[in-house]
């Protein structure tokens, strides 16, 4: 599984905190370890401390919910967001990066590391790192920094698991070479010269739509994926409007609200639509469900 | 709960006036972890589909291919093109095996992925 500091943390228990695929992101995002407790700990530690969700936010007074599981939130980790990010997303986001650590403290932790060859490939910028790192201490609050990271950091479960399957097929050689494209390091969207918003914008999807087509990872052009269904690519200067609003239409000739995004075609009708709803993604909508 | 939402919604599957809101939410993980799961555990190799002119494998698996009844002749190639099919996907899956590919596991550093390529195009075209 994946290898990192992290395992040096565990407690012991049984269930840590990557125990799900849920758990290892909302530990990526937030940096935060979380460990599942039964009822009765729940019970008695409930005025401790404070738990966040997914996005940030301040829920009960020590717990995060997920489901109908409670996980406790231990303590928080810097360096371990920044490693899983690098194994999981093959790249390094800037609003991920450790709150605390000199560059020295950094490379001795990067040198232990096993995967040293992927963390010196050009997904991982030291200078990058450590300018946002200056910035983040400057702010000098743990929870400030933690509420910039959440609010930053929306979809990125759909990024990580999407460039998985694209970094997947591409060891496998099952793709071309140079197939996979994924939205340059540095600034996490593709170009205006790949991606043309102002025709997605056009097509009718909405602003936060289009800024998720800008920052997903993209095959360079569509592939059957699995049976009777095929990826696809919104990448592309010359698409116009049209373009974008076809792939809004599915099996009616109505397109679509402009808030979800089809990641996947379906051919002749038998196949899957993946159908992403950010509208669906806000933090408003994540708050309603937790505390309804 | 989730906070991302994907429906994988399949039209075939669905009542007429199904919408794709009516499938069961999932987190995005949940939508495609099958899926890697596939391609990791190799339930997706196959020969390649034009192994002519490119080197990559195909990625589809094409069991369901209809036959039609009254064209026995045709019904024959078709079986024999798939079984054949199925000889290669056996042969790729050893070859994947061969040079250190995990199935169950998601760390594949072991794998030697330009000794892989060598293996199969000796494998494909020799």
């Amino acid at each position: 599984m994946i290898r990192s500091r992290g395992n040096a943390s565990c407690c012991g228990q049984s269930r840590c905190w990557w125990a799900t695929g849920i758990l290892k992101r909302v530990a990526v995002l937030q940096g935060v370890v979380l460990y599942a407790v039964s009822p009765e700990r729940k019970r008695r530690l409930r005025r401790r401390k404070a738990t966040f969700d997914a996005r940030g936010q301040k829920l009960f007074p020590e717990y995060a919910h997920f489901g109908n599981e409670s996980y406790q939130v231990k303590r928080v980790i810097n360096c371990d967001a920044f490693f899983l990010n690098v194994l999981f997303n093959n790249r390094c986001r800037t609003d991920l990066l450790p709150a605390s650590g000199t560059k020295k403290k950094q490379r001795k932790i990067l040198g232990r590391h096993q995967s040293r060859p992927l963390l010196k490939s050009k997904y991982c910028n030291f200078k990058r790192w450590n300018n946002a790192h200056k910035a983040c201490v400057k702010r000098n609050s743990r929870r400030h920094f933690l509420t910039s990271v959440m609010s930053s950091s929306d979809h990125s479960e759909l990024y990580s698991t999407l460039s998985e399957l694209w970094t997947l097929l591409d060891t496998l050689a099952a793709l071309p070479p140079n197939m996979v494209i994924l939205p340059p390091a540095d600034t996490g969207i593709h170009p205006p010269s790949e991606f043309n918003a102002d025709s997605a914008r056009a097509g009718g999807f909405t602003k936060e739509a289009t800024t998720v087509l800008a920052s997903l990872p993209y095959l360079q052009y569509p592939l059957e994926i699995r049976p009777s269904t095929s990826s696809r690519c919104f990448l592309g200067a010359e698409l116009d409007g049209r373009d974008f609003e076809e792939t809004r239409e599915m099996t009616e000739d109505e397109p679509i609200a402009g808030s979800a995004i089809v990641l996947t075609e379906s051919l002749a009708g038998v196949g899957c639509y993946y159908v992403y709803d950010t509208e669906k993604s806000t933090r408003s909508y994540a708050l309603t469900k937790v505390l309804r | 709960m989730f906070s991302e939402v994907v429906y994988p919604y399949t039209p075939q599957d669905e009542p007429d006036d199904g919408k794709y809101y009516d499938v069961p939410a999932m987190s995005p993980r949940e939508a495609f972890q099958p899926l890697i799961d596939k391609y990791r555990g190799l339930h997706y190799t196959s020969r390649p589909s034009n192994a002519k002119e490119g080197e990559y494998q195909l990625i589809i698996d094409e069991w369901d291919v209809c036959v039609p009844d009254n064209a026995p002749v045709r019904a024959r190639q078709l079986t024999e093109e798939l079984h054949r099919r199925w000889q290669y996907s056996r042969g790729l899956e050893e070859i994947y095996l061969e040079c250190g590919w995990r199935p169950d596991q998601v760390d594949q550093s072991a794998f030697r992925r330009d000794e892989f390529l060598e293996k199969r195009r000796r494998y494909l075209f020799d």
